[in-house]
């Protein structure tokens, strides 16, 4: 704002439209348009001018240096630090001292990667030319490389170069490999041997078709309909009058004509037999005689007890016999434990052995020579059975469901629920 | 001291066995690879005797193994590869999603790969114990050849199946070691005799396989991955010993590169050519004199000679076969035989009018006949083979119907029928039939003839006669008398335990004794009607 004195209308306040129209200093204002006329007026507008024109570069060292302002030692030395950084030069690393290292041979280019390739992939193809049996596959590090040999079994075995001891291969099996075919399995068989196999298939056949009828007939009713005992009541009443007040009575008031029932309701009798002096007699009497029995008995057994002092050559010897006869008894069950191992199919996994069925032509299908023989079975399949069979595959069946032991909740919104509105009359 | 408070489940079995989960956490490995490193280590389960205690007091059905089995797994390299493989396929699902082809092709050049050489070794340390165990292997390989390819299936795997099989053959032929055959539906069975094993496999027939659907191929393709290995050595170990180069050369020595086209591989499936020899090894000709043999060691002079006629028995026959035949049946069996064969465009040239074929096989009925060779039908072959010589033609000739085939691998047993035709084979094959023949029933007019006593004819009317003293013929009637008697008193001796099984015997073996007769009487009508 202008500073001075405030003259007329400018003493009033100042934020009314007499102060603005006239308070307001216009000096300024009118220096700058009087320059302005008199630098027309001299010839040459200062603004329009270029900067040559106005100004002359000074070119002559002025004597005086200008003062630097004073650090303290501190902000010296960090501007020091800040300097050298900047100006020192970047020097590479040092070269290490001793052998250098060769330089990675040059990569394959072009026509060089193709042929490599190659090389490589012939020898990845290509069958083992050596003799397995012969030559000695176990890994091992030269000796000047490692030369205390338990270093160097220690450290292959912690890489996985060498493996530990083979557990003890168990025999898994008795059973043959590949089971040959039957006679009656051939092409063009003999009649009695065709007649033999196909008899024996069918014989299976038969026993399968036995066993579903057998289920079929435990699931079905046996008869066609089974009637109720209420049904047969009204059957046995047919055609008389019942009063309708029957039935009604007992189901529909039992405790409030409680107190009349009991009184009607007469209880049987109770009858209890006793026994006759005579009986009691005869039965204490037999009571009698049988202790004594028992106690001669026991007295019996105890001489003879005693006097198998005399008998211990023979009951030793009775004794050395039962252990032996134990003995090979237990080897027995061993052994055939073990056959049993070999030989038959053992459980293993969930799913359960379906055996093969054995392929059969029938009679009209014979056709007695090779061009027009029809396969039967397959080879595979047979393979799989056979892997199975001997222990060598374990079967894999489905998961057995598992049954719900709580219930699922379930939000339902019942039709009665969404009528209620705002502004229903609570009953 | 003895621990007093001594936990459930710390000794015994509930530690001698794991549980398939179990191992397949300690391993870090998923099933699918678990399943894969058990058959290629030959690591089964087991059922445990007390499978309660095994499995911690729960009776749920598990899959068991050994822990000592489980912990020899635990120290297989293979495992790294597995893992390896499994970053490579995550790897391979990244790139392909970015589809950065240069960075996928170069990933695919590095797959992980692992090599079973190690584990063929370990697994059969010796030669022996491999042979041992090829029923399964060739079984496999020889199906497998005939699969066509699928994602599963990979093509490299069948044709090295094909590669290894026909390798075999062609040594089971240089070395003429195959001695049975036998055609059922199922498949063609061979058995070859081995350094002294007994090798059995079947082949499928030559026609399009059926698809199978209850079949786990993952399974079967991870044995025949581990076969795979393990023929490519025996193979080597065969050709080794007797003196062929290995891969198998025909005529010249080829260049590798040669070997892998398709002309030549043809040309080595068709089995028709014989096998070039190093020279180096000198060839030991098997020439023993039988007689050297004692008459004691019978068996195994049989044996011998049993070998030495199959390797004769085509010795300088031509065969030539007709389209229709399988070929590959016939030329293995006809070259372990010392035959050659030859069929129109194979590799032998061999034309349906050279002079000098003196077999031709047919499966047809043919209209044109040459004079100078025989027609046969294709069973011949293989019952030639059974028979261990040359059987007659006429009944095999085209047209005409053939005789049953039988299987070699049936053993007959005294009491049972055997019809004439496989008696005459046994007889030829050197086997000692009397035993058999004797337990054949008689029939009636075969049985000596009772003479019948002539009587005198008695003279008519009332007469007189010279009297004659009642002659009990005593050891005769007695022997019979007391042998019956006897009998009899063995049978009441026998515990009542076995009364029910010796009365079953009886009764089957009557059984079995009419049955035959029966069938006996009806082939002896067939013949007369035929005659």
């Amino acid at each position: 704002m202008v500073a001075g004195k405030r003259t007329g209308a400018a003493k009033g306040s100042r934020h009314n439209k007499k102060y603005w129209r006239k308070g307001t200093n216009i000096d300024e204002i009118e220096d700058a348009i009087h320059n302005k006329a008199r630098q027309v007026a001299t010839g040459v507008v200062v603004e329009d001018m270029k900067d040559e024109e106005l100004f002359v570069v000074d070119r002559t060292a002025s004597t005086k240096k200008v003062e630097e302002p004073t650090r303290t030692r501190k902000q010296q030395a960090a501007l020091d630090k800040i300097a050298k950084n900047i100006t020192k030069e970047q020097v590479s690393l040092p070269k290490p001292i001793g052998k250098t290292l060769k330089k990675p041979a040059k990569l394959p280019r072009g026509n060089a990667i193709l042929m490599n390739k190659k090389k490589v992939g012939k020898a990845v193809k290509k069958a083992p030319k050596f003799d397995v049996w012969t030559t000695d596959l176990t890994p091992s590090i030269p000796a000047e490389k490692l030369n205390v040999p338990e270093a160097a079994e220690h450290f292959l075995k912690v890489v996985k170069k060498k493996q530990p001891k083979t557990p003890g291969k168990s025999i898994t099996t008795l059973l043959p490999a590949v089971e040959v075919a039957q006679g009656g399995a051939s092409y063009n068989p003999e009649s009695k041997e065709y007649h033999d196999y196909v008899m024996k298939i069918a014989g299976e056949e038969q026993k399968l078709i036995d066993s579903e009828q057998k289920i079929k007939r435990g699931i079905e009713p046996q008869w066609e309909k089974v009637t109720t005992e209420h049904e047969r009541f009204l059957e046995m009443a047919e055609g008389l009058r019942i009063h309708p007040k029957f039935g009604k009575d007992d189901e529909e008031h039992p405790a409030t004509e409680g107190t009349a029932t009991e009184e009607t309701v007469k209880s049987e009798p109770v009858s209890c037999e006793r026994m006759t002096k005579e009986q009691k007699k005869k039965k204490a009497k037999a009571a009698g005689l049988e202790k004594e029995e028992k106690r001669r008995l026991d007295e019996k057994a105890r001489e003879q007890d005693s006097h198998n002092v005399f008998r211990t050559k023979q009951i030793h010897k009775e004794l050395d016999e039962e252990e032996k006869q134990r003995h090979e008894e237990s080897e027995d069950r061993k052994k055939k434990k073990i056959l049993n191992k070999l030989t038959k199919r053992q459980k293993l996994g969930r799913g359960k052995f379906v055996d093969a069925e054995e392929p059969f032509l029938l009679q009209e299908e014979l056709t007695g020579n090779l061009r027009q023989i029809k396969p039967q079975g397959h080879v595979l399949d047979d393979r799989m059975k056979s892997l199975q069979r001997r222990n060598m595959l374990p079967i894999g069946g489905n998961k057995a469901k598992k049954l719900k032991t709580s219930l699922k909740h379930k939000i339902v919104e019942k039709r009665n629920v969404k009528t209620v509105v705002k502004g229903s009359r609570v009953i | 001291m003895k621990d007093k408070f001594k936990q459930k489940y710390t000794a015994g079995a509930a530690v001698a066995y794991m549980s398939r989960k179990q191992a397949l956490k300690k391993l870090q490995l998923t099933l699918k690879d678990f399943r894969r490193l058990c058959i290629i280590k030959g690591i089964y389960p087991h059922e445990p005797a007390h499978k309660k205690q095994a499995n911690k007091g729960s009776t749920a059905n598990k899959v068991f193994y050994y822990r000592k089995d489980i912990n020899f797994l635990a120290h297989e390299p293979i495992i790294n590869k597995f893992r390896d493989y499994k970053v490579f396929l995550r790897k391979l699902n990244h790139l392909k999603a970015k589809k950065e082809d240069d960075k996928i092709k170069k990933l695919y050049d590095n797959k992980p790969v692992y090599n079973l050489d190690t584990i063929v070794k370990e697994r059969f340390p010796t030669f022996g114990s491999a042979l041992r165990d090829m029923d399964d292997a060739l079984s496999l390989c020889f199906t497998f050849a005939m699969l066509p390819h699928t994602r599963v299936l990979k093509e490299g795997m069948i044709d090295s199946c094909r590669k290894l099989t026909a390798e075999f053959m062609h040594y089971v032929i240089e070395s003429q070691s195959l001695r049975n055959t036998f055609i059922s539906i199922k498949g063609i069975y061979y058995q070859a005799e081995i350094h002294g094993e007994k090798i059995t496999w079947v082949v499928p027939h030559e026609r399009g396989l059926p698809h199978v659907t209850d079949v786990d191929f993952t399974v079967l393709v991870t044995f025949v991955e581990f076969y795979i290995a393990m023929l490519g050595f025996v193979n080597f170990k065969l050709y080794q010993d007797i003196g062929l180069f290995y891969p198998p050369q025909i005529g010249q020595v080829v260049e590798n590169d040669e070997m892998e086209s398709e002309d030549y591989k043809e040309k080595v499936y068709s089995l028709a050519k014989p096998l070039a020899k190093r020279k180096d090894v000198e060839q030991t000709e098997e020439d023993e004199p039988l007689d050297l043999l004692g008459e004691d060691s019978d068996a195994l002079a049989q044996k011998v000679r049993e070998a030495k006629s199959i390797k004769t028995m085509f010795k300088g026959s031509v065969f030539y076969l007709n389209r229709e035949c399988p070929k590959e049946a016939l030329t293995f069996i006809i070259r372990n035989g010392g035959g050659v064969v030859g069929w129109e465009g194979g590799p032998t040239e061999l034309k349906s009018d050279s002079k000098n074929i003196t077999h031709h096989i047919v499966d047809r009925p043919m209209d044109k006949l040459e004079v100078n060779r025989l027609y046969i039908q294709p069973q011949w072959v293989f019952d030639c083979l059974n028979a261990r010589r040359k059987l007659p033609t006429e009944r095999y000739m085209p047209g005409v119907a053939l005789p049953p085939h039988f299987s070699p691998f049936t053993s007959e047993k005294a009491g049972d029928y055997i019809p004439f035709e496989r008696l005459e084979e046994l007889r030829s094959m050197g086997k000692d039939v009397s035993e058999l023949e004797s337990a054949i029933p008689k029939t009636m007019d075969e049985l000596p003839m009772r003479r019948k006593e002539v009587k005198p004819e008695k003279p008519k009317g009332i007469h007189i006669a010279v009297g004659q003293m009642h002659k009990k013929s005593k050891e005769k009637f007695h022997e019979t008398v007391e042998k019956g008697q006897e009998l009899k008193m063995r049978e009441l001796m026998i515990s009542k335990k076995h009364q029910r099984v010796y009365h079953s015997m009886k009764t089957s073996f009557k059984r079995n004794r009419n049955d035959a007769l029966k069938l006996k009487k009806k082939a002896k009508l067939v013949k007369a009607a035929a005659v």
